[in-house]
């Protein structure tokens, strides 16, 4: 009986695999990708012939309605997207590259990795294609700019990063939700350290001012202008002695509660009353904000960082192993995504991404975002678009900002859970963390 | 003396069970919340989101990715299981040149980590042209070296030489003896390379992530994986997607237990 039942269903089994493995594609199924993938098609063979266009990213956020428009009022032009973790991006790269793999049309570089892109060399320079830097904001082309002047990417967005805090739990602890009171409360790193002390303990331990030290000390990796790099020599230790001091004083101050950043239960601190400001790149306002707190509207506000900082981001390339008719009708979604004004709007309106294109970032009727009633009504647009553009810094990428990344992150949350551990002892561990790390020997750390 | 020997037995049968099924559990009933309410308590009870849960992901490829990955698994268990008994009969039933060689280089072949291998195996997948297909998936256990010495082991203990001896006394071919007298002697060892050759290939995330460059690949592990991605902070969709993934190999298992156990005890009590 019962080997009749294992026959049975392993028999239903195979035939369901079988169907479902070998049959036609596109059975019914109906997400978003695979509905822009059939438009796409349909489009396609209207209008006779047309241009397949394949893309990588993590992204969906952005690159499903992106893809949908495109290809709706460009229909000959077919874009198959794959969706791709973002930490196992550069993986599927390096080793595609290597066994010579197909590589797609276009894909999505984190922009904070720029370096490791350009060492790979698998991007066409966009000015070939007559991609013009100064219409760009020029600390952004810049840092996708190799030495030689060509500009592997296009970055989807001006990525401008403020602190974004609860109404509620800033009227409760602070006395006010406004702001620019907040604004000038919160002038700096020691402001955030003191208070913090004081809402921890009228709370009797249970709220912090942030919920991840990794999140903290992320932002303090972008808000830092130490380079990571000069000439052979990796500024390490000013690098960390920097973040990692700030970090220790708001966890001393118990300012920073523990949770690894980006975790679900992290994620879950958004819609919770036990944290007060979660430091906030424009992106994340869809991405994390609106998404983790989807009841929240209203109650939320955003202030400047004591230093103004650009975050992230991403950036689109084409593929060198591409057709050049492939990499034309690339360069033209790029163009359209980031110049034409249905591919900035829909930019804006789907992802909430405003482009670096000068002619709109800096447009003040353009950057009026539609979601500042989440905000309270606060003018958003005007303080990441206006205020932090102008005054943001960035400092410049290395090759080796993957594995700095990786110790920060790492040395982040070893101080947050052992709360005796000084700044010596984690440069210490961070020091002999990133020599493993780091393979060329050229490279001293210093 | 013996009552309350079997009852710490059985309690402490019980506290394992539970410490067992506890995460199960959990992954079920938080599949069942509204994300932002996932980690707002503990979600000790279902809550009425489930179908909710549901509906995200059967509106993204999961049925597809799911056919992909019972399609690769099943094909790989079927063809990689044969292959293994094969190995496992030919080394002990057959006396040939080399073979203490070969018996070393199927020991040799689980002492290399597969990253190793990853490049090289897909210059050769895309040299045959089929890098783009579900083909690498599947024939990556072909040729498994775990599943070959397990099966030279299993059959070593399990399979009287005798009867093969008989058989062939008998007139009966190598296919015959194979298929009559040997599978049926090493069945529970068999079952028991069944599943860890689903379980294993049903896991996958390493293999699929290379070579899935298109949705309609996709792999449970890889769609999971996307579904982190396209919605970042929907944990509850990825808990539901999980939940339906553990079935088939909960199913397996329930049903071959038996045999898994007595597969994997083979031989313990042998000396």
């Amino acid at each position: 009986m019962k080997k009749k039942l294992v026959g049975m269903l392993l028999t239903a089994a195979m035939v369901v695999g079988l169907v479902a493995g070998c049959g036609s594609s596109g059975g019914g199924e109906s997400s978003e990708a695979d509905s822009a993938e059939d438009s796409g098609t349909e489009a396609s063979e209207d209008a006779g012939e047309g241009v397949t266009l394949t893309y990588w990213g993590w992204d969906s956020n952005y690159y499903e309605p992106m893809f949908e428009a495109y290809m709706a009022s460009h229909p000959d032009v077919k874009i198959e997207a794959t969706a791709v973790e973002w930490g196992d991006m550069l993986t599927k790269v390096q080793q595609a590259l290597a066994s010579g793999s197909e590589l797609p049309t276009m894909f999505g570089m984190d922009f904070a990795l720029i370096e490791n892109w350009k060492d790979m060399d698998v991007c066409e320079d966009l000015t070939a294609y007559g991609f013009d830097k100064s219409e760009y904001v020029e600390i952004l082309v810049e840092k996708a700019s190799t030495e030689d002047g060509k500009v592997i990417g296009c970055v989807e967005n001006v990525c401008p990063a403020g602190i974004a805090y609860k109404r509620d739990l800033a009227k409760e602890y602070f006395g006010t939700d406004d702001p620019d009171e907040l604004s000038a409360m919160f002038n700096s790193y020691d402001a955030y350290a003191e208070k913090g002390a004081e809402v921890y303990d009228k709370s009797e331990g249970k709220v912090h001012l942030f919920h991840s030290g990794q999140a903290v000390a992320e932002w303090l990796y972008f808000a830092s202008d130490v380079e990571n790099q000069t000439g052979d020599t990796l500024n390490y230790t000013d690098k960390m002695t920097d973040i990692l001091s700030t970090l220790i004083k708001l966890r001393d101050a118990n300012a920073v509660d523990s949770y690894q950043n980006g975790t679900a239960e992290a994620n879950a601190t958004y819609a919770g009353s036990e944290h007060i400001f979660f430091p906030c790149p424009d992106w994340a306002i869809t991405y994390y904000v609106e998404a983790n707190d989807p009841d929240g509207s209203g109650n939320w506000g955003i202030i400047k960082a004591p230093v103004s900082y650009s975050h992230g981001g991403t950036c689109l390339g084409i593929t060198k192993q591409s057709t050049d008719e492939q990499k034309q009708a690339a360069f033209d979604f790029i163009k359209w995504a980031t110049q034409e004004e249905e591919g900035v709007n829909v930019a804006k309106d789907k992802a909430g991404y405003i482009t670096a294109y000068t002619k709109y970032t800096y447009d003040p009727d353009f950057i009026k975002r539609a979601d500042e009633d989440f905000f309270g009504g606060q003018n958003i647009s005007e303080l990441f678009y206006k205020e932090i553009v102008e005054e943001m810094d960035i400092a410049p990428a290395s090759p080796w900002d993957n594995s700095i990344t990786s110790v920060r992150n790492d040395l982040a949350q070893q101080l947050m859970d052992d709360k005796s551990m000084t700044l010596e002892k984690a440069l210490e561990i961070g020091q002999e963390q990133l020599e493993q790390l780091v393979t060329d020997d050229s490279i001293t750390i210093k | 003396m013996r009552k309350v020997k079997s009852a710490l037995t059985a309690l402490l049968l019980a506290v394992i069970s539970f410490v067992s099924v506890i995460p199960f559990w959990f992954m079920f009933s938080m599949s069942t919340y509204k994300s932002e309410l996932i980690f707002q308590g503990t979600p000790i009870f279902p809550s009425d989101y489930f179908g909710e849960n549901l509906k995200t992901i059967f509106a993204s490829n999961f049925v597809q990715s799911y056919g992909n990955s019972l399609f690769i698994s099943i094909v790989s268990m079927l063809i990689s299981v044969i292959i293994c008994a094969m190995v496992g009969y030919a080394m002990n039933v057959y006396q040939f040149r080399f073979k203490k060689g070969l018996h070393l280089f199927i020991m040799m072949t689980m002492m290399v980590p597969s990253q190793i291998g990853i490049i090289g195996y897909m210059i050769e997948m895309r040299n045959m042209g089929l890098n783009t297909t579900l083909w690498p998936m599947i024939f990556t256990w072909f040729a498994n070296g775990f599943g070959a010495y397990w099966m030279i082991s299993f059959i070593q203990s399990s399979l009287p030489l005798e009867l093969v001896e008989s058989a062939r006394i008998d007139g009966a071919s190598e296919v015959k003896i194979f298929r009559s007298i040997v599978i049926p002697c090493i069945r529970p060892g068999l079952l028991t390379l069944c599943l860890l050759i689903f379980l294993w290939s049903w896991n996958n995330y390493m293999i699929p992530l290379v070579f899935v460059n298109n949705a309609n690949n996709y792999t449970i592990p890889i769609f999971i994986k996307s579904l982190a991605s396209a919605y970042r902070t929907d944990s509850g969709a990825q808990l539901a997607g999980l939940t339906l993934a553990t079935i088939p190999l909960l199913a397996l298992f329930i049903v071959g237990s038996k045999s898994f156990i007595k597969g994997l005890t083979a031989g313990a009590v042998k000396g």
